[in-house]
């Protein structure tokens, strides 16, 4: 698990686990990944990751705190400086605690056949192989998923 | 980012037109226009890419339903996929139910 204490926000943002919100969360990602990142591939995959955790996030974070109506997303960007610089799309929700045990998922059969295909996991497959490192913690009653991207040393 | 669907019947083959991002949101609309097709009676079904900025895997799934629904000898065929698209294609193994091509010249 990284520590990232002491590490500011260069931006960040938060509203309620809605759909309303889903051009909120989308473009504020897009927007800090093209301007860290560039038009790249790797700002392509970054937001391909936020926005299946979004997805994630929206349909299953019903609120556990009882002084809440529904649950709440934040969204933080972060940058570590040299030397390990990397970037990093902070996620947190307040809602019912949800594991995707990065850890332990099984990579996709390529060679299935497309009749056999499940339906469920290829969201949480896209994530993981879409960023260099994700990490999952439940910390102060909230999910917090961590999106790490590799940057070049300056 | 809108989803704009076109559906046109082709002579050989159904011709479903993206323009914009197809992601949990807008995919639900890609999946009624594919629905609404007689997939079990296609032979090929092409889908114009070029125009599509993000592909998500709520769109992916969509693609995965169509196959599914398509004889076994049919061809679903994405014609000028972004390279980043196509990344994701390939990472997921789903090239072997779609073929992609550059321009519908090499269909």
């Amino acid at each position: 698990m990284a520590d990232l204490d002491g590490l500011q926000p260069l931006a960040s943002c938060d509203a309620p686990t809605s759909m309303d919100n889903w051009e909120l969360f989308n473009g504020f990602v897009e927007k800090h990944a093209t301007v860290l990142l560039g038009a790249s591939k790797a700002a392509y995959q970054l937001r391909l990751a936020c926005e299946e955790l979004f997805s994630n996030i929206i349909r299953h974070a019903t609120c556990s705190d009882s002084n809440s109506h529904c649950a709440h997303l934040w969204i933080r960007v972060l940058k570590i400086p040299d030397p390990s610089p990397a970037l990093i799309i902070e996620l947190e929700d307040n809602g019912r605690p949800f594991d995707p045990h990065f850890d332990q998922r099984r990579t996709i059969d390529r060679g299935q056949a497309i009749e056999d295909r499940p339906i469920g996991g290829l969201g949480l497959f896209l994530v993981q192989n879409s960023v260099d490192r994700v990490e999952y913690a439940w910390v102060n009653q909230h999910n917090r998923y961590r999106l790490f991207v590799d940057l070049p040393v300056t | 980012m809108k989803l704009t669907i076109e559906s046109i019947a082709q002579d050989g083959y159904h011709l479903i037109c993206l323009e914009g991002d197809v992601d949990t949101m807008t995919a639900p609309d890609l999946l009624d226009a594919l629905t609404a097709l007689e997939l079990a009676a296609l032979s090929e079904l092409r889908i114009e890419m070029a125009q599509v900025g993000f592909l998500s895997s709520a769109g992916l799934r969509a693609l995965v339903f169509a196959k599914q629904k398509m004889p076994h000898a049919s061809r679903l065929v994405l014609v000028g996929t972004s390279t980043e698209i196509a990344d994701v294609i390939t990472k997921t193994g789903l090239t072997q139910a779609v073929t992609l091509v550059a321009s519908h010249d090499d269909a």
